[in-house]
């Protein structure tokens, strides 16, 4: 039944029904939905006057995020008051 | 009969000059990016994504081929828009590539019970802009 009222309110009943037509693609170039490379890792070395938290005010725009900084570089910041200069810095 | 005073190397290095500068059109510098350099369809495809057998006269039972050629790096959307007679839609498709040179792209369109015969257009488009139709029968 529905069949039949479909043929029969079908206008186009001889135009041709590409509704199964397969398709596909590839390219000898990088497809660009690949997701970017990862960012290098970022550093930063210490200078004269720096603090966790001047640092942090600078590269995250927080002086709070003093810690993050603190939390990534603890194998190399025994106290969070006393960073030195030349000191470089894995920025999280 | 008065004779040019010109002398004949003149002549000769303004011949050259005209040459240079006039007569066969040349093509515009690559634009920044990816453009389309060729557009081609077939039967069969080889290894390096170009059509192994460019025809544009196809049986019911082909896949149906189109290796677009791009030159130019950089992100790029290619579409493959293959319609059938007036307009009808068979298929449309598309892919985002970034090349970092040359480069082929391929589309390919199929149907398990065969294609009706006729007359049918493949419209490209490369970042919406029209880069080139192909069209080729099925018989």
């Amino acid at each position: 039944m529905g069949i039949f009222d479909k043929k029969k309110n079908d206008t186009t009943d001889s135009s041709p029904d590409f509704s199964n037509v397969r398709s596909g693609g590839s390219s000898t170039a990088p497809s660009g939905d690949q997701a970017p490379a990862p960012a290098a890792p970022r550093t930063y070395v210490v200078v004269s006057g720096d603090s966790l938290s001047k640092i942090a005010k600078r590269e995250y725009g927080s002086a709070d995020k003093w810690h993050q900084i603190y939390e990534a570089n603890r194998d190399i910041i025994k106290n969070p008051d006393l960073i030195f200069p030349g000191q470089t810095l894995h920025l999280p | 009969m008065r004779v040019s005073s010109i002398p004949p190397v003149a002549v000769f290095l303004a011949a050259i000059l005209v040459a240079a500068c006039g007569g066969k059109d040349t093509a515009a510098p690559p634009a920044a990016g990816v453009s389309v350099s060729s557009i081609d369809v077939g039967r069969s495809l080889t290894a390096d994504k170009a059509i192994g057998d460019v025809t544009d006269s196809f049986r019911p039972s082909d896949t149906i081929y189109a290796s677009i050629k791009t030159e130019g790096a950089g992100p790029a959307t290619l579409r493959a828009n293959w319609t059938y007679g007036e307009g009808k839609k068979v298929d449309d498709s598309s892919q985002t590539i970034s090349p970092t040179g040359p480069a082929r792209t391929e589309f390919h369109v199929s149907k398990p019970d065969g294609w009706p015969a006729g007359r049918y257009h493949l419209d490209v488009t490369l970042n919406g802009n029209s880069a080139g139709t192909k069209q080729f029968d099925v018989k």
